[in-house]
């Protein structure tokens, strides 16, 4: 007879492997990482504790009662990035292709619960097809409480979403709702709906990487506020995030040991033109300022006549927001002002000092670019920034 | 930290000291403006240029003198709206010390449930 000890290790090693070792194959193939071989990337090693490992979902319909993986398709816990407390959600793609279901949302909504309790920041790695349509509305009921917990968490507490595979329909909103979003090119799609669908409503033939993948809401939709090239690279953007943020609205910035030296930098001198028309590149600027290769540019493809992005200076975390005078002479428009605007809140939001360079001409006139709504936006939070 | 151009109204939103913004820098170069002073000086000057033999000529002459008056820092300096106007090697030294200068700022807000964004 099995030991009780037994009983319990023959339950976690099941759990492990999720939707079996032929799904696990299949997500290799696809050029895409495990749920647990992503937190294991994310967290410093050995920190990761997983927090309801035994988890079963509860639906009797549709022969669901026969499908049963511990852990119901998303990993969950709570571990250290480079030494401080963040929690995580790794939505596994082997079981129900990550589908969620009311307890796959009620585990992820725990750990937002104890990431708001303890004030630190939540990172969500998505990869699932959307809804558990077995469970119907449940499912939404799952999608809702989670958007509640973001929405309640904004400004709190810093929250990351990684998009690591699809994410369609009521799975967009939340991390539309968190604060930053980084997405994997090609094996990565947001959108509402999907090609089918749309191509029902409006004729329109749209592909999935046009419709929603990493090239379109890096540049078009704005969406996505950085890409990488493959998981790893994707997870290194996520800690690199972390590290110019504090843990919560209230803790102090994060601060690296810095040593004065000389800090005259005769290459400022240089770089603006004689000629007031002359475009030059504003990122010559930040990095004459900033501490060496500390810039870490955001929303690197969209409305480039903005830059934004975190840097240090003497060991300090501050965010940038500089006109570039190398696209559209630096102009403000919907597109620079709505960058701009949601860059200084989150900077605003966590008390992370801005340092704002300004060459622009002005703002962009005409009747297509609906002046006053998204500008006003830019200014006011411009004048919250406190 | 005004490098070149801040011109009218987007002057005012770019953290200028008017909405907020606690210390301002601009270099030697900095221009700030309602407009560029070509723009400023067919404006202004319109009769004025229209009336004159040479036009070109006469809007070249107005758009120095405007240039000459106001595209530099020194008028927004002459009214605090620029602390400091330093030269570009100085940069990082004055905002390093003007972050840790800042670093305990305490800001407080009128009290309110939440202000209306126009969303």
């Amino acid at each position: 007879m099995k030991s009780k000890s037994e009983i319990l290790r023959e339950k976690l090693e099941a759990g492990k492997l999720g939707g079996g070792e032929k799904r696990i194959d299949a997500q290799h193939k696809k050029g895409k990482l495990t749920a647990r071989e992503r937190i294991s990337l994310l967290m410093d090693p050995g920190s990761f504790e997983e927090i309801g490992a035994l988890v079963l979902h509860r639906t009797r319909d549709f022969g669901m009662e026969d499908q049963l993986f511990y852990g119901d398709g998303v990993v969950t816990g709570y571990g250290t990035v480079n030494g401080r407390l963040v929690y995580v959600f790794a939505q596994d793609f082997t079981v129900f292709g990550g589908a969620l279901s009311e307890t796959h949302a009620e585990k992820i909504c725990k750990i937002m619960d104890m990431a708001m309790k303890t004030g630190a920041p939540l990172v969500g790695l998505n990869d699932s097809g959307g809804a558990r349509i077995q469970e119907g509305v449940r499912s939404l009921g799952g999608y809702a409480d989670i958007f509640y917990r973001n929405v309640q968490a904004s400004g709190v507490i810093p929250q990351i979403s990684a998009i690591m595979g699809p994410c369609a329909g009521g799975a967009v909103y939340s991390p539309a709702i968190t604060d930053f979003t980084v997405m994997v090119e090609n094996t990565s799609y947001m959108f509402v709906t999907g090609p089918n669908v749309v191509k029902t409503v409006t004729h329109e033939e749209v592909s999935f990487e046009e419709l929603g993948g990493a090239s379109t809401h890096s540049t078009k939709s704005g969406v996505t506020h950085l890409t990488a090239l493959n998981d790893v690279e994707c997870i290194n953007q996520v800690k690199k995030l972390l590290s110019y943020m504090p843990q919560n609205c209230e803790d102090v910035l994060p601060k690296l040991p810095y040593t004065p030296g000389d800090e005259t930098r005769p290459e400022l001198e240089t770089i603006v033109p004689e000629s007031a028309n002359q475009p030059y590149d504003i990122r010559a600027v930040v990095k004459g300022i900033c501490d060496e290769d500390s810039f870490f540019e955001i929303h690197k493809e969209y409305a480039e006549n903005i830059v934004v992005g975190f840097a240090r200076l003497a060991g300090r975390s501050i965010g940038i927001v500089a006109n570039q005078p190398m696209s559209l002479a630096g102009v403000l428009d919907i597109e620079s002002s709505r960058k701009g605007a949601r860059f200084t809140r989150f900077c605003d939001c966590f008390n992370i000092p801005l340092l704002v360079l300004v060459d622009v001409p002005g703002f962009l006139p005409g009747t297509d670019q609906g002046m006053a709504w998204h500008h006003h936006q830019w200014c006011e939070t411009a004048v919250c920034a406190q | 930290m005004i490098t070149r151009k801040a011109y009218g109204g987007a002057y005012d939103v770019m953290n200028s000291k008017h909405i907020g913004a606690d210390m301002n820098f601009a270099w030697p170069m900095a221009e700030i403006a309602v407009m560029g002073a070509r723009g400023a000086s067919e404006i202004i000057f319109k009769n004025e240029i229209s009336a004159a033999e040479d036009p070109a000529a006469k809007l070249l002459e107005k758009e120095a003198a405007y240039a000459e008056l106001f595209a530099n820092p020194y008028t927004a300096a002459e009214r605090g709206f620029i602390d400091e106007v330093i030269e570009p090697k100085e940069t990082r030294k004055k905002l390093i010390k003007s972050f840790a200068m800042l670093e305990n700022k305490v800001a407080k807000r009128p009290r309110k449930k939440h202000g209306n964004i126009p969303l």
